[in-house]
């Protein structure tokens, strides 16, 4: 029993140092001093202060965090929308499980696929329109359609934590449809909805796939501009961004964990 | 007139959950639905409160028809078997929700919640969350919510379900004395008979979506209807009878005078355990046997009989396991019952 204990918690260890070194070792080679490779030059904020001065850098940054920040808005709005809607309509049987696959269907489909189509979909609102370049817009609308479900799967969860007698007493107690989502339903989801932002929000920061298909020549963001950059060699800059990015992503992730729904009940 | 509910049917998909049920309430009446699990009773109170319409039937309440009416503009508040409080809302606030709902001043919906939480016995509760709370409180509490609207009718649903015994019986207590203090028609449903007698004027016995018998408290304890009401508010003892005269009938351990008339030649009666009384002469012995199990209950004693019978005492009464006793049966502890199962109320002679 005991002997069985060491050996898991080792292997747990390992498990972590092997997901975590590397992207350790970005964070310790963004602060060398040395320009190439792996020789250690010493400590330097150098990368970080070139950053800040990399007009492209910057842009792609700003192009990053507006895409995130409308996308999730919209997306936020529109899944707990949909999870509402899915989970107190009285569906019948055979259509809830319909919808539910719907519903994780968007989860589960690679992101390459999805990228793909969506590449289609807009080339053929684009020739029958003559509308909708490719750029920030259509990476909103690729970004929101993935983010939905994550959202309305968030939001689901809640839903079926609270159960419905809240909702009947508030109907018992005079409130119309409208009181009940404002003041009982909406509060009550609350971390649900946060979680669900939160998701969606690093989902998007990070995403590469739909970003690299939908995007237009002028809305580059850090992972298209990382990638690109790449191709030309790796250079301390790359890893201060990375680290900058990993930090923001870690801090969005803890904040999630504490609004996550179960955590407070 | 309180509520008057007219063949109400209600069906979940293939299960009939409510068969044609009649149910007319007294104004100021503490009337209970009593019931095992999965007789309707729930849905009836449901049905009653707009949370679920019913697929066919009226519902009435003080003389208006509210059936395709919903909940929140019903003039009846429940209070939940779960209390359903509204966790990020304080006290007060769970309180003040209804009057708020009816566009009520703020100010005069803090005053009425606050008197409301007194009669409760809350008061200095008002900024605690429902999470802070013990169950009684919170059982308080969801009673104040109801009752701060002065619904025409309280709805309450196996409101003492969460609480311990002994809480129980003090909560049963004051239910009663709140009702009886605002003179309000209380409807209650539960499945625990001694809380029915408790609370409660008048009751109605449901089995299988139907009622099977209405009446005061007293006459459905005392005079149980037929075999499924008698067997839920544990008479215990069963016998097959045959009438052998107008008023008088043969068992199997003997033929016995009643004081009522006998509806079939062949059927069933019961006899309460403690209504059997030990016959101090030959003379008053209605049967004769032997203790198989003496039970001691701390207020009363229980014997299983040889002949398959149960019996109460007082403890007093000095009796050995193997004993033989004579039993007196007195004329009016046997309980005749009928062989129909459910009866119809008869709306007319409710006032």
């Amino acid at each position: 029993m005991k002997r069985c204990s060491i050996g898991s918690s080792i292997g747990s260890v390992a498990i972590f140092i092997f997901l975590y070194l590397p992207m350790l070792s970005v964070a310790v080679f963004s602060f060398n001093a040395s320009k190439m490779g792996l020789k250690w030059g010493g400590f330097s904020t150098e990368w970080y202060e070139k950053l800040v001065h990399n007009q492209m850098i910057l842009n792609a940054a700003w192009n990053t965090l507006v895409l995130a920040v409308t996308s999730t808005f919209i997306s936020t709005i529109i899944g707990t929308m949909l999870a509402i809607g899915m989970f107190r309509f009285p569906w019948s049987r055979r259509a809830m499980n319909k919808l539910n696959v719907l519903l994780h269907l968007p989860v589960v489909t690679p992101d390459i696929i999805f990228a793909v189509a969506l590449v289609i979909a807009f080339s053929v609102i684009r020739y029958m329109t003559g509308l909708f370049e490719l750029g920030m817009a259509s990476m909103i609308v690729g970004h929101v359609t993935f983010q939905i479900s994550f959202v309305a799967l968030a939001v689901k969860g809640r839903l079926e934590l609270i159960g419905h007698d809240v909702e009947e007493a508030a109907c018992d107690l005079y409130a119309g449809y409208w009181r009940v989502l404002t003041r009982v339903l909406l509060p009550m989801l609350m971390p649900g909805i946060v979680a669900g932002a939160m998701l969606a929000f690093t989902l998007s920061l990070d995403d590469f796939v739909i970003s690299f298909f939908t995007a237009g020549p002028k809305s580059s963001t850090l992972p298209l501009f990382i990638y690109a950059s790449v191709k030309r060699g790796i250079t301390p800059e790359i890893h201060a961004l990375s680290t900058i990015i990993m930090l923001a992503t870690i801090c969005t992730v803890a904040f999630m964990q504490k609004m996550a729904p179960g955590a407070k009940h | 007139m309180g509520l008057t509910a007219y063949a109400v049917c209600k069906n979940y998909g293939e299960t009939r959950a409510l068969y044609d049920v009649d149910l007319a309430v007294n104004k100021g009446e503490f009337f209970t639905l009593l019931g095992p699990s999965g007789c309707g009773k729930t849905t009836l109170l449901r049905i009653v409160a707009g949370l679920e319409m019913a697929d066919n039937g009226r519902i009435v309440i003080n003389g208006k028809d509210f059936t395709k009416i919903p909940a929140n503009r019903r003039p009846v508040n429940t209070v939940f078997q779960s209390y359903a409080m509204f966790p990020h809302l304080t006290v007060l606030e769970n309180v003040c929700f209804g009057l708020i709902s009816r566009r009520i001043p703020k100010a005069q919906a803090i005053e009425k919640a606050r008197a409301t939480l007194d009669l409760v016995r809350l008061a200095g509760f008002e900024d605690r969350k429902p999470d802070q709370l013990s169950g009684g409180q919170r059982q308080r509490v969801a009673l104040a919510r109801a009752l701060a609207n002065e619904p025409e009718i309280l709805l309450l649903d196996e409101p003492m379900s969460a609480l311990d015994a002994k809480l129980r019986v003090q909560v049963q207590v004051e239910l009663r004395q709140i009702q009886q203090r605002l003179d309000k028609t209380f409807i209650m449903v539960t499945h625990d008979q001694q809380e029915a007698l408790t609370v409660s004027d008048r009751m109605a016995v449901m089995g299988q979506g139907q009622v099977a018998q209405y009446g005061s408290v007293r006459e459905v304890y005392d005079r149980p209807r037929n075999r499924f009401v008698a067997d839920f508010l544990q008479t215990q003892n069963f016998l097959d009878a045959e009438r052998v005269g107008p008023r008088e009938i043969s068992t199997r351990l003997g033929r016995w005078r009643l004081c009522e008339d006998i509806p079939w030649e062949k059927g069933c009666i019961t006899v309460r355990p403690e209504k059997l009384q030990i016959a101090r002469e030959a003379s008053a012995c209605d049967f004769r046997a032997r203790v198989n199990t003496v039970i001691y209950r701390g207020c009363y004693q229980q014997f299983i009989l040889d002949n398959g019978l149960l019996m109460e005492t007082e403890t007093v009464l000095p009796v050995a396991q193997g004993e033989e006793l004579m039993v007196h049966v007195p004329k009016d502890a046997v309980i005749v019952l009928h062989e129909d199962e459910f009866q119809r109320m008869d709306l007319r002679k409710v006032k």
